[in-house]
Parts: structure tokens; C-alpha cells; sequence
């Protein structure tokens, strides 16, 4: 009886993760096979014959074209003005010990805790006020705020595992401050950089939130067409635009595998038994 | 000490006693947040008590300051945007948390390397994947002409009624958090070891029982922590109401947009958003301190 119920507990864990997995997979397998869909319109699951064509129309369009330009701009725009100030800040906070420091570190992270429409409608009214006029102009300055914590965070975890010797024995060697954050410092956290450039493109690339508030017509992005394009009319233009997205993102994984190692972000198991 | 000594002949120039470069790294990146994480905030927060005539742009030219915007929160329509807000976000949390409690434990005690690196693999894959693509998926896949959506149809659940969408929302939720809560929880299962349960097991503990009294205990600070991260991200979510939602499921983020967007009261939508970041605060703070202190006594 016992061993009964012990088994019927272990199958239902498991049975738990296939069905996760199969509820995290299958819809968007769905939508991977409905971009191949030869029908012109939107039918029912399964497509009846294979065909390229959302994929041609998606290219076709206009707004999906000028949106993915802007994006793949503002996204590498963005990134590297939150890896510069971040990286910057981070070894900043590293180095000095301050009162206020902690105050400082939560308003560098709050845009992780304040909503992001919050943040869009904020600088919606900020940035008019102090006349940036120019949507790309608003969008940069939004997506560099919501991505800088990301940045910032990474490499300050990377520091903290760093500990002094490495740094006090390039200073006992006569090496200026600079000079030891020059080949020291920098080099040293360079897995946390890439960590938090991979992160911040992704989120400056992903945003709606806060883009929804400042884009103009002009400086309207990927994500952006494709929310307006699924309120209006809803086509498979999405699904085929969704594919190339997850295509991006696997490449995004195997960047980040190839880089650092999915083992070494989250470890091998567990490390008591 | 001998090491303070021997770096002083390189020691930067000292202003007030402090060294120079970590300032200099430091501003650029406190101006810009002073500037455009602090300021909106507070420009925000003085919006909101300004006052809207209907019909035109923003708030009126020289209103006077009144919380009269606040008063929208005693109406019942208002009311009932915030608690379907808490409600349903707290249900998609509660969901993933005990979900992913279950996949992060499995997948800290699978002995296989590659299906432990394939699952991990899967769930970091998914938070770089697009939210809106997932978003997208489910709609697709829960939809009228979705296959899910045929099949429950075909069971007599109307696809239109307010209970379903609500519930599509919730799996949109799910889609969105599992992953996150699941990563976050291998870090908490990889902390415990698995010596309490065997320990427990060899007393002749049924196996659901010495789980319970070991690893969950054991893991119930992480589980509370991973809660309200991912409450917090549902209830100040903007996306998967609004693509999953129909117009039938608004959040407060969706709220704020409305008042902007259609009705161009930025007083209005400005009021509507410090409610929603004092709700989010809220439950960072508040509620992670009640868990946290709840937690301290029965320990």
C-alpha cells in the first residue's frame, strides 16, 4: 500500500513536469505551423498545405519592416548606453563605500519593481516637458532606463564573487586605480557584462509597455506593429513574425551557452545531497 | 595593513577624504537616474493632482492641485479594476509557484546531465523568448480556431464568456512565469539537501509526507520570495491583459493607457499609475515583510 502510494506520488511529479513542458512547448509549436499555412486567411488548427506566403507578406509589409529596423537600432542603441553607464556605476558602487550607497542601488534597480507603464507615462510627461521631441530620441532614453538595472546587476553580482586579492595585488605592484580597473576589474567581470548586454537587448527588444507611451508613427517598433497589428486583424503575418523572433532567441541561448555555459549560470544539480 | 601602506604613492588625488574615480564612474549613471527614473516619478505624482477638462490635451492650463483624481477609486467600476487586478494575478502566481516547485525540484534531482541541462535549457530559452510571441501563441492555440479552443468548445464551454477569457489570461500568466519562478526555485532546491528527506524516508515516512515535512519546509523561504516576484510581475503587467484579455479583462496598467491613450487625461492616467506602482510597492514591501516575519516566528 505504502509503496503503492509512493509510486502513485512519484508519477504524479512527473507527470506534472511533462505537462508543464508540454503547456510551455506545444502552443508555440502551433503557432510555428500555422506561419506555414498555405490557406490566405486565418482557419482552424491544422493548416491543410505548406506554403511561405505569410512569411512573404510579412516581409512586404511596411510597418512590420520599418518596426524591425527600429528595433534592431534601438536595441543595440540601448544596450550599449546601459552597458557603458552600468558597467561604469557598478564598478563605481564596487569600489566606494558611501552613505546613501544603498538608496542609490535601489533607485538604480526600481525599474525592476515600478511598473513599466508607470515609467512610460512618466517620461511621457517628463520628456515633453523638457522638449525631446523626437520619438527615436524618447525611446532611447526609455529602453536605456528599463535596461540599465539589468546591466547593473549582472556585473555587480559578478564583482562581489571577485574578491580583493586579485585588485590589492595589482595595486601592491604599483598600478594605478585606473590601470587596475583597466586590466583587472574589467576583464575579470566580463562574463556579467555579456550577461547583462544579452539581457538588456532582449528587454529593450521585447518592450511594449513603456514604447507604447513615446513611440510617433516615425519611430514605432517591432513589438509595437505587431500589439496593433493583433488588436485590428488578426493574421498569421504574426505567427510568421513570431517564428523568425524564436529563431532569434534560440540564437540569444546558444550565444549565452557558448559564452558562459548554462551549467555555470545555474550549477550542475545539487550541491548537497 | 602593509597593503594600505604600499598602494599610497599610487593612491588617487583625495578630495574630502575620498577617492576620485568611483565618483567620476558613478555620475553619469546617477544623473541619468535622478534624471529619468526619479523625476518622472515625481513629475508623475504632481500630474495626478492636477485637473482634466474633458476634451482637451493633458491637464488644464493653471488648475489648481486636488486629489480629486483619487476619487475614480471609489467608484465601483475602479474598485473592481484593482481587485480582478490583485485577484487574477495572485491565482497565476499561486499557480506558478506551485508548478515550477515541482519542475525546479525534479530537474535539482535529475541524475541525467543532458535532461537536466535540456530543461534548464528550455526554461532560460523561454524568458529570452518574446512575451508577446507567447502571448500570441496561446491566444492561437486557446483561441475559437485554436485546436485547445475547438476541443473545450466542443465541451460546451463558451469561448466568449468572461470566467474563460479570464481563465486564458491566467494560462498567458502561467506561460509568462513559469519559466522565471522555475529558474529562481532551482537556486532554492540546490540549497537543500537531500539528507533530511532520506533521513526522514528511512524512519519509514511515506514519500509525500517526508517531502512536505523536509524539502518544502525547508524550502518555504524561497517559495514565498519566488510568490511575490512573480505577483508582482502579473499585477503590474501590461501585455498579456491587453492581447488576451478581448477588452473584457482590464489590468490598472491597461487602465492608465485607456485614460492616456483614448480619453487623453493625463491627470486621470497619472492617478491610475501611482495607484499601481503603490500597489506593486506594496506587495514588495508589505507583503515580503509580513511573509518575512510570519516566517521568522514558525521557524
Amino acid at each position: 500500500m505504502r509503496r503503492l502510494l509512493d509510486g502513485l506520488w512519484g508519477a504524479f511529479g512527473g507527470l506534472t513536469v511533462i505537462l508543464s513542458v508540454a503547456f510551455l512547448l506545444l502552443p508555440i509549436a502551433i503557432a510555428v505551423m500555422m506561419s506555414f499555412d498555405a490557406r490566405t486567411f486565418l482557419g482552424a488548427f491544422p493548416p491543410q498545405a505548406f506554403s511561405w506566403h505569410w512569411y512573404q507578406r510579412f516581409i512586404d509589409e511596411p510597418l512590420y519592416m520599418h518596426g524591425l529596423r527600429n528595433s534592431l537600432l534601438l536595441a543595440s542603441l540601448s544596450t550599449l548606453l546601459s552597458v557603458g553607464l552600468g558597467v561604469a556605476a557598478a564598478i563605481g558602487l564596487h569600489k566606494a563605500r558611501f552613505r546613501g550607497r544603498q538608496l542609490l542601488v535601489s533607485i538604480f534597480l526600481a525599474p525592476l519593481v515600478v511598473p513599466a507603464v508607470v515609467i512610460g507615462f512618466g517620461l511621457l510627461v517628463t520628456l515633453s516637458a523638457l522638449g525631446v521631441v523626437s520619438g527615436m530620441g524618447k525611446l532611447l532614453i526609455a529602453h536605456g532606463v528599463i535596461t540599465l538595472p539589468y546591466v547593473i546587476r549582472s556585473v555587480t553580482a559578478t564583482l562581489a564573487g571577485l574578491g580583493p586579492s586579485l585588485e590589492e595585488a595589482a595595486m601592491s605592484l604599483g598600478a594605478s586605480p585606473w590601470t587596475v580597473i583597466r586590466t583587472v576589474v574589467l576583464p575579470l567581470c566580463r562574463p556579467g557584462i555579456v550577461v547583462g548586454a544579452v539581457l538588456a537587448f532582449t528587454v529593450s527588444f521585447d518592450d511594449v509597455s513603456v514604447g507604447i507611451f513615446l513611440a510617433d508613427p516615425e519611430s514605432t517598433t517591432l513589438p509595437l506593429a505587431l500589439v496593433s497589428m493583433m488588436r485590428s486583424n488578426f493574421d498569421l503575418t504574426i505567427a510568421a513574425a513570431s517564428t523568425a523572433m524564436i529563431a532569434v532567441s534560440c540564437i540569444a541561448l546558444v550565444l549565452v551557452e557558448w559564452l558562459i555555459g548554462v551549467d555555470r549560470l545555474f550549477g550542475t544539480g545539487t550541491t548537497k545531497r | 595593513m602593509e597593503l594600505a601602506v604600499s598602494s599610497r604613492p599610487c593612491a588617487p588625488p583625495r578630495r574630502g577624504g575620498r577617492p576620485l574615480l568611483p565618483v567620476a564612474l558613478l555620475l553619469p549613471a546617477s544623473v541619468a537616474a535622478l534624471l529619468f527614473i526619479c523625476g518622472p516619478l515625481l513629475v508623475l505624482a504632481w500630474q495626478s493632482l492636477l485637473e482634466h477638462v474633458p476634451g482637451q490635451v493633458g491637464a488644464a492650463a493653471d488648475s489648481p492641485l486636488s486629489y480629486r483624481n483619487y476619487l475614480l477609486f471609489t467608484s465601483p467600476s475602479y474598485l473592481n479594476f484593482l481587485w480582478g487586478t490583485l485577484r487574477i494575478s495572485a491565482c497565476a502566481a499561486l499557480a506558478a509557484v506551485l508548478l515550477s516547485g515541482l519542475i525546479a525540484y525534479r530537474i535539482t534531482r535529475i541524475r541525467s546531465g543532458w535532461a537536466r541541462k535540456a530543461l534548464i535549457g528550455l526554461m532560460l530559452g523561454l524568458t529570452f523568448l518574446s512575451v508577446l510571441v507567447r502571448v500570441y501563441a496561446i491566444s492561437l492555440t486557446f483561441g475559437v480556431g485554436g485546436p485547445a479552443g475547438a476541443f473545450l468548445r466542443s465541451l460546451g464551454v463558451a469561448l466568449g464568456s468572461r470566467e474563460y477569457i479570464e481563465c486564458v489570461v491566467i494560462l498567458g500568466f502561467l506561460h509568462f512565469l513559469l519559466p522565471i519562478v522555475t529558474l529562481i526555485l532551482i537556486g532554492t532546491f540546490q540549497g537543500i539537501s537531500g539528507s533530511y528527506y532520506e533521513a526522514a524516508r528511512s524512519l519509514g515516512v511515506a514519500s509525500w509526507r517526508a517531502h512536505l515535512d523536509t524539502t518544502v519546509r525547508l524550502a518555504l523561504p524561497g517559495l514565498y520570495s519566488a510568490f511575490i516576484v512573480a505577483f508582482s510581475l502579473a499585477a503590474s503587467s501590461f501585455v498579456i491583459p491587453l492581447v488576451l484579455g478581448q477588452g473584457k479583462v482590464l489590468f490598472l496598467a491597461n487602465l492608465a493607457y485607456v485614460r492616456f491613450g483614448e480619453m487623453a487625461d493625463y491627470p486621470g492616467g497619472a492617478a491610475v499609475s501611482i495607484v499601481l506602482l503603490a500597489v506593486s510597492l506594496a506587495i514588495v514591501g508589505l507583503l515580503g515583510k509580513l511573509l518575512g516575519n510570519r516566517l521568522g516566528r514558525s521557524a
